[in-house]
């Protein structure tokens, strides 16, 4: 049964920590749908931009969601709840990519950055300091999913190369390979739209 | 070594675009009903699953005492 607005008007000031505890020690059930209403549309997103495919972004967050309803008592309270609840949709979207192979898992060669001129990398840096939010939009459905993926934890949710390593089970110096390649990876298509305008 | 270009501006610029991203849109209505059908459902599951398990042990002796004594019972309410 859905909450009331009384209900939830009561509850709309607490913190997400204070309402989890009032789930698990008092039995108040209804209020998982507040904890729905808060993360569904954070999580429904995300899946969305990573996935590029609405179905699929529905399946991803309806999974998530439950996951995240259901193993509330796991959570320890240590860090930002909504900390948590970006590791799981990664860690559920990242597991998505990889079971449909397009997560890759090999090691980025170090040299392959070692032959980058200084004026190439001056344009990329450029380039990535005026990106605008519609430029990214569109750039977004070209990225690669594992691409949009690190980006969003670094940028959308500001996740330190250490946490995004834990979530990812990947080295802190292959967080930063893998940053350091999606960035360039934004900017040559950026470049490319850009000189296709021209 | 590894590249790191990542300088203050880039990444406060990626950052205010990424932050803006989908930041007034709702999910779609239809995923809360199958989330909380789901979660029905494996509530029943688990209250199932318990009456073949450790729940089981409980709740059948606690049948028992009531059937056993129960005047006890009563008194205790």
């Amino acid at each position: 049964m859905p909450i009331s607005k009384v209900r939830r008007k009561e509850v709309d000031s607490l913190k997400d920590i204070e309402i989890i505890k009032r789930i698990l020690d008092q039995g108040e059930r209804d209020l998982l749908e507040v904890i729905y209403d808060r993360y569904a549309a954070k999580v429904y997103y995300k899946c969305l931009g990573i996935v590029g495919q609405k179905a699929t972004a529905e399946d991803l967050a309806h999974d998530v969601m439950v996951k995240i309803l259901i193993n509330l008592s796991t959570f320890r309270g240590k860090a930002d709840f909504s900390f948590w609840v970006h590791s799981i949709t990664y860690n559920h979207c990242m597991d998505h990519l990889k079971r449909k192979k397009k997560f890759r898992t090999e090691d980025i060669e170090i040299s392959a950055y070692q032959h980058v001129s200084t004026e190439e990398i001056e344009l990329e840096n450029k380039i990535l300091r005026d990106l605008q939010l519609t430029q990214l939009e569109t750039l977004l459905q070209e990225l690669r999913p594992d691409d949009k993926l690190i980006l969003m934890m670094r940028y959308q949710d500001s996740m330190s190369v250490k946490h995004i390593a834990r979530t990812l089970k990947i080295s802190e110096s292959a967080v930063k390979m893998r940053l350091k390649r999606s960035r360039d990876r934004l900017a040559e298509l950026l470049k490319v739209a850009q000189d296709d305008t021209k | 070594m590894i590249p790191n270009n990542e300088d203050n501006d880039i990444r406060s610029n990626l950052e205010e675009q990424f932050k803006k991203l989908f930041s007034e849109d709702a999910a779609p209505e239809e995923i809360k009903e199958e989330v909380f059908n789901t979660i029905d459902s494996l509530t029943f599951l688990g209250d199932l699953a318990d009456l073949f398990t450790a729940k089981f042990g409980q709740t059948e002796s606690e049948l028992l005492d009531l059937l056993q004594e129960p005047d006890k019972s009563q008194e205790e309410e």
